[in-house]
């Protein structure tokens, strides 16, 4: 009894100290996100410059447009590339600070203006295809556990391929079929919602198997937790069982590996827009890496890994709304 | 009225009327039949109480009146009737129907029997959902109601908050508001205060007794007979998948006709004096003469528990060596940590105690009054903020770990949970090799073919003196009971030859039966080799059962300490009479 009472009179404190504490949790999540964008810029700074070939020419038009050594030279005196390498580092991590990643040496025009070309394409791509992915092996798994031995067997197999299978394949696969064979689906993907069918299909196909392994088990588990004995003997339904309690706790690992998922969609994207024919920032990526487009290399490996970062938060986030022992851990001890 | 007329009314009386009962799993092509012929029969008010072990069939018998039995369940009765329910011939949907609202099921552990992820409240308001067109705010204030009912304070803060929140007594309450919301006539309470402290046990029994008196029937499952003792009117004894012996309560518990009946009895530790036998004498052990032990050496029981006792001879040369000296003592021991919201909660506080050489210093209180901490201590897995103790007279908590390191053989542990504390993957070969070599660090024993045959040699000792055979050695510990595991945790803590072993809740997992056997052993490897015990429990029986002295913890101090006999006797404190009025005990 006086604990209780001990309780409600540190109640207030206890709010101002929760917010302290996210307020901490934040500071830290911001510093760790400066971190990785530095390590990034620089990894990326340093390690296009092993591909061999020379930038200058990528200025005046890439490896066949036989610049002449004065044109070569004028370009280097441009871009500050005749500068010692390091004095370059620091002008580009300076320049990256206040959010300017500069001009692109083959197009002629901001880098920014490139990214937010294809950003919104492997947006749209990426979220659809993660979306999707969940749903295919939420119903995979909630077949998998429903259907007896067979359905078992069978989603076990469907799982392990789907998983198994690399996007260029699948996707040329998938292309044969429906777009050569029963030309039901452009093979070009074209604005609109039938030329993201397939790319879609491309991307969540794996990651749904993968999703469908991990969410199985959960479920299995679950269906075997005391909490769903007691949910039945009040009357539950085992549809209700699966719904109600089975999938909340089943989600758990999946929401909380979905931001290492997203990341390797926006991977995934760089060869589905390849395949595909598909503007976004994956086969801009691709095609800089190519022609040693450097400002739009950089530019685009740090928007993939500021999306990265903040697709990890959120999912943090999302973790402690569906698990609310998350969200108290550490608990009254 | 006919008489006729007089049994058909009590049959329609009866909430729960149950023949013949059969439950049989198959497997394969194989059919394992685990409840054979099982008979219950409860009216209003009634309470009946259905005593087993672990795999005795009791929990598939009360999932089977539910129609829970599971999948590869085949179930057959003469009669299997709740109410005027037909079971056996209830369709998916009318036994959903039936479930919740005319029996209501309360299972052991409400943190993992109520989904942690929702919200007590809304877990309760399921039952109402399924079974009534009642509106949502209907809905909350009937959980507000039946948690009230319950006796949960502040139901309206406890309603939104989800089962790892509450306290365990709290959420136990919660889980039974969840089965009693729609008032069903039959509940049916699966070891419902199993893992509870004994004053929130006590709580959760006048709970039941007074829906009991309400008029609700009861199916109370329990491996205790001390619990059941206290609320059932009637007993049925289970093992085996058969009930062997059902009756009056009174009658069953004081003129018991079955012999496991009886051993169940005789298992109850609560009032049986330090050093009787609680279960049937093992053969592994060599019995000497009554009064030799008493005549060699200083001997600290009373005469008078001795006979009972099997003893091997040849370890009262340990005691007789140790005399009364000191093994461990600790001085105005304290310990705090910061909780969650930084926060320093002192958890030891100013904690004394004397464990003599060869005896048994018994360490009762309830969770969280800091018995695991104080063992912690003790075992110089974590430094005091104040205070001293000293092993065997030499300073033990102030030395450098790696001063400590060589010593800490002498000093083990044996804890709750031996399962959690195995690597799953090793066997218990492994296991106990594993033990043997590390005190010397991995050249003691090496590789030589002299090394390896001596530690099988040491193995195959450790498991005799435990009582297992040589043939689990190559079990996995998930393959082993649960007494099993236990016999091999406390050979592993044996393995070093330590002169102390703390025991953390050592029998609490167990049955009782199999609880009789390894306290039982405890008592017999202390008389051979002269171990001293500091033994943690909540459950004041065992403690009073295996203690010379003892020590009542609450809220990290030590309220009261004296010989066993004193303290169990002549309750000073008034949170010690607290607990023992609220342990049960055989009536």
């Amino acid at each position: 009894m006086t604990a209780l009472h001990a309780a409600t009179a540190v109640r207030a404190p206890r709010r101002r100290r929760a917010a302290g504490r996210a307020l901490r949790w934040a500071a830290t999540r911001v510093a760790g996100a400066v971190f990785v964008l530095w390590a990034v810029a620089t990894l990326i700074f340093f390690g296009i410059r092993l591909i061999p070939g020379d930038p200058a020419e990528a200025i005046l038009g890439g490896p066949g447009s036989r610049a002449t050594p004065e044109a070569l030279a004028q370009a280097r005196a441009e871009f500050g590339l005749d500068q010692p390498l390091f004095t370059q580092y620091l002008h580009e991590l300076g320049r990256l600070a206040t959010g300017d990643f500069g001009t692109s040496y083959a197009l002629k025009v901001p880098v920014g203006q490139v990214i937010l070309d294809g950003l919104g394409s492997t947006l749209i791509l990426t979220v659809v295809s993660l979306a999707v992915a969940w749903l295919f092996a939420i119903a995979l798994a909630l077949w998998a556990t429903r259907g007896g031995r067979v359905a078992s067997a069978v989603s076990t197999v469907l799982e392990i391929v789907a998983a198994a299978v690399p996007n260029f394949w699948l996707g040329t696969i998938l292309i044969l079929l429906f777009s050569v064979g029963l030309g039901w689906l452009p093979a070009i993907s074209t604005p609109g919602i039938p030329g993201l069918v397939l790319p879609v299909l491309t991307l969540a196909i794996p990651l749904a198997g993968f999703l469908g392994q991990l969410m199985r088990e959960s479920v299995l588990n679950a269906l075997d937790a005391p909490f769903t004995v007691s949910a039945r003997a009040r009357g539950e339904s085992e549809t209700g069982v699966r719904l109600i309690h089975a999938l909340r706790h089943a989600a758990l690992p999946a929401i909380s590996l979905s931001g290492w998922a997203f990341g390797s969609l926006i991977s995934g994207a760089v060869v589905v827009e390849t395949v595909f024919a598909r503007p976004g920032l994956g086969r801009t990526l691709l095609s800089a890496v190519l022609i040693r487009d450097v400002p739009v290399v950089i530019g685009v490996v740090m928007v993939v890994a500021l999306v990265y970062i903040v697709v990890t938060i959120a999912t943090d986030l999302a973790d402690r709304f569906a698990d609310p022992r998350l969200r108290q851990k550490g608990g009254d001890r | 009225m006919s008489e006729r007329d007089a049994v058909a009314m009590s049959e329609r009386a009866a909430v729960l009327d149950v023949r013949n009962l059969r439950v049989a799993f198959r497997s394969g092509r194989a059919s394992t039949t685990v409840v054979d012929g099982v008979g219950l029969r409860i009216e209003p008010g009634q309470c009946l109480a259905l005593v087993g072990e672990s795999g005795s069939g009791k929990s598939v018998t009360a999932r089977s009146i539910l129609g829970l039995a599971g999948d590869g369940a085949r179930v057959s009765a003469d009669r299997l009737r709740v109410g005027s329910h037909d079971v056996l011939t209830l369709g998916n949907r009318q036994l959903r129907a039936m479930r919740g609202a005319d029996v209501g099921l309360v299972l052991q552990d409400a943190l993992v029997s109520l989904d942690p992820l929702r919200t007590v409240g809304r877990e309760i308001a399921d039952a109402l959902r399924l079974h009534t067109r009642l509106t949502p705010s209907e809905r909350s204030a009937r959980v507000l109601q039946v948690l009230a009912e319950v006796g949960v304070p502040e139901p309206h803060l406890r309603a939104r908050q989800r089962s790892g929140e509450l306290s365990g007594g709290l959420r136990q309450r919660a889980l039974i508001a969840s089965a009693i919301a729609l008032e069903p006539s039959l509940l049916i309470a699966d070891e419902p205060t199993t893992a509870l402290d004994t004053t929130v046990q006590e709580q959760i029994l006048r709970l039941l007794e007074r829906l009991k008196s309400e008029g609700t029937g009861i199916l109370l499952i329990s491996h205790d007979l001390a619990v059941v003792s206290r609320i059932a009117d009637t007993i049925a004894v289970m093992t085996d998948g058969r009930i062997v012996e059902q009756g009056p309560a009174a009658q069953v518990l004081g003129d018991p006709q079955h012999d496991y009946t009886r051993r169940l009895i005789r298992a109850v530790p609560a009032g049986r004096p330090r050093g009787t036998r609680l279960a049937p004498t093992p053969s592994t052990l060599v019995p000497t003469s009554p009064t030799a032990p008493a005549s060699k050496g200083p001997e600290p029981l009373e005469s008078d528990a001795i006979p009972a006792v099997s003893v091997l001879s040849t370890g009262f040369v340990h005691l007789a060596a140790a005399g009364r000296t000191v093994a461990l003592e600790a001085r105005g021991l304290s310990k705090s940590y910061r909780g969650p919201d930084a926060s320093r909660r002192l958890v030891v506080d100013d904690v004394s105690f004397v464990l003599e050489r060869g005896r048994t210093l018994g360490l009762v209180g309830e969770s969280g009054s800091g018995k695991t901490t104080t063992a912690r201590l003790a075992l110089g897995l974590t430094a005091p903020d104040a205070g001293t103790l000293t092993l065997g007279g030499a300073p033990w908590s102030i030395l450098r770990e790696r001063l400590r390191r060589p010593e800490r053989r002498r000093i083990g542990a044996i804890y709750q949970d031996p399962l959690g504390s195995f690597d799953p993957r090793w066997n218990v070969r492994e296991i106990l090799a594993d033990a043997l070599t590390s005190g010397r660090g991995a050249s003691g024993v090496g590789g030589s073919v002299g090394g390896r045959a001596a530690l099988a040699r040491s193995i195959a000792g450790l498991l005799d003196s435990v009582g297992l055979a040589s043939a689990l050695a190559d079990r996995r510990p998930l393959h082993l009971s649960g007494g099993q595991r236990q016999r091999v945790a406390i050979a592993r803590a044996l393995a070093p030859d330590p002169e102390i072993l703390v025991c953390d809740e050592p029998v609490s997992a167990l049955d009782v039966s199999v609880q009789a056997q390894v306290l039982d052993l405890l008592d017999e490897l202390q008389r051979e080799r002269g171990l001293s015990y500091l033994f943690i429990s909540h459950d004041l029986g065992v403690v009073q059962h295996m203690s010379d002295t003892v020590a009542v913890m609450f809220d990290g101090r030590i309220v009261e300490t004296g010989p066993s006999a004193d303290v169990f006797a002549r309750p000073a404190h008034e949170y010690t009479r607290r607990l023992l009025e609220a342990a049960p005990r055989l009536r």
